[in-house]
């Protein structure tokens, strides 16, 4: 089977999108004479040539970090570029990974159902998606995860149902405990992630500031 | 007065008509609001990259300087921003979204619940109502309701109105109409 792994991370193979990947290829690997090609679409004057690679592979798997509810701009720009070819991938099928730095699926649930349209328009097979929500590093309960659906993806050529479901259980937080959240996400320790960078860089005092107000 | 920014996120001059049609009402002073219009093909505006100086190095300003510099400013001071786009494989075009991206510097990375949910700070108090305009007169039922469902995200996420998706028939009386609903 022939695999091609595409990163719509603008960060390459330097950002966690490109961890992720690592982990399915690898337990894509796992079965004997699976070929993988992977490729990064962080630049635009590379597509034409994806394209070409995407069109001689049977299984695509196109990953990225949800960008303002949706695929980074670069991503979509890849995904114009396959206009010209919709009537050729019926024999192809489209598998999606979404990364969110959110623990709620409902913030990648609106792009999941654009992914399962933008198939059905290219006439593909839809191979499921994969939301990955609660933070966008790798750790070895996600790496499991994945690696597992790389493994079951060379049987059955499309994600494993129970796997998606397990990686990002929570759709929203129950009312009960969303009171005790908000109480959360206001002590100091909270916004650590943020603050810890905001003070390396000399930049703490500036963190509310409006460059983009205006002044008159 | 209502201020309207109208992004107009057409990529190529296929729309021609149409474009000539808003720059009209845009500059017709008896309309109820005032219009400003930017193509946003015509500008240098660059992807964003994820690199979050926004958020951590330079508070609220982005790395990159591009047309969005000028463009920031018009957005805050909007009361209404309107993506002016084609359907394009069933999403708004790349150019939309690539412009809908750079919005990250307007919020703050600081985490809260708002609605519910897990979302970013606000920055600025004024926020402008969002909107998506579609060239296409008739869309298809499921991409309408996704574009919608995938822009009222958006709206939540910046902390503001969602007024909507419109697609008026390319004749001056009802993108006149269809504006004003906004």
């Amino acid at each position: 089977m022939r695999y091609l792994l595409c990163n719509g991370s603008p960060k390459g193979s330097t950002g966690n999108t490109a961890r992720i990947l690592d982990a399915l290829a690898e337990g894509i690997s796992s079965a004997p004479g699976q070929h993988i090609i992977r490729a990064n679409l962080n630049r635009v004057q590379e597509h034409e040539s994806v394209v070409s690679t995407l069109l001689e592979s049977e299984v695509i798997i196109i990953a990225f970090p949800l960008y303002t509810d949706a695929m980074p701009g670069i991503t979509m720009a890849f995904i114009e570029a396959l206009r010209p070819h919709i009537d050729r991938f019926e024999t192809h099928t489209f598998c999606f990974i979404v990364q969110s730095g959110f623990p709620e699926r409902i913030h990648c649930e609106p792009v999941e159902k654009y992914l399962v349209r933008l198939t059905e328009i290219l006439g593909a097979k839809y191979g499921g998606t994969l939301i990955l929500g609660g933070g966008m590093m790798m750790n070895p309960k996600r790496f499991q995860i994945v690696n597992h659906i790389g493994a079951r993806l060379s049987d059955t050529h499309i994600f494993d149902e129970t796997c998606i479901k397990k990686a990002t259980p929570l759709i929203r937080f129950p009312v009960v405990s969303r009171g005790i959240i908000s109480l959360a996400t206001k002590l100091p320790i909270a916004q650590s992630f943020w603050d810890s960078q905001l003070r390396a860089n000399g930049a703490y005092e500036h963190r509310f500031d409006r460059p983009y107000e205006s002044k008159g | 007065m209502s201020r309207i920014l109208i992004l107009n996120a057409i990529p190529d001059n296929t729309q021609s008509e149409l474009e000539t049609l808003l720059e009209k009402i845009a500059s017709d002073p008896t309309q109820g609001s005032e219009y400003k219009v930017i193509r946003l093909r015509e500008n240098d505006i660059r992807y964003c990259t994820g690199c979050w100086d926004c958020w951590v190095k330079t508070p609220g300003l982005c790395a990159h300087k591009d047309a969005m510099t000028e463009i920031y400013p018009e957005v805050i001071s909007a009361d209404c921003v309107v993506f002016l786009s084609t359907v394009s494989m069933g999403y708004v075009s790349a150019l939309c979204k690539k412009v809908c991206d750079r919005l990250i510097p307007l919020v703050h990375p600081y985490f809260e619940i708002y609605q519910g949910e897990m979302h970013h700070k606000s920055r600025y108090a004024k926020r402008p109502a969002l909107a998506v305009w579609l060239t296409d007169e008739s869309p298809e039922p499921i991409d309408l309701n996704n574009i919608h469902l995938l822009f009222d995200r958006l709206s939540i996420n910046m902390k503001t109105d969602f007024s909507g998706v419109i697609h008026p028939k390319t004749t001056m009386e009802d993108i006149s109409n269809a504006l004003s609903t906004l």
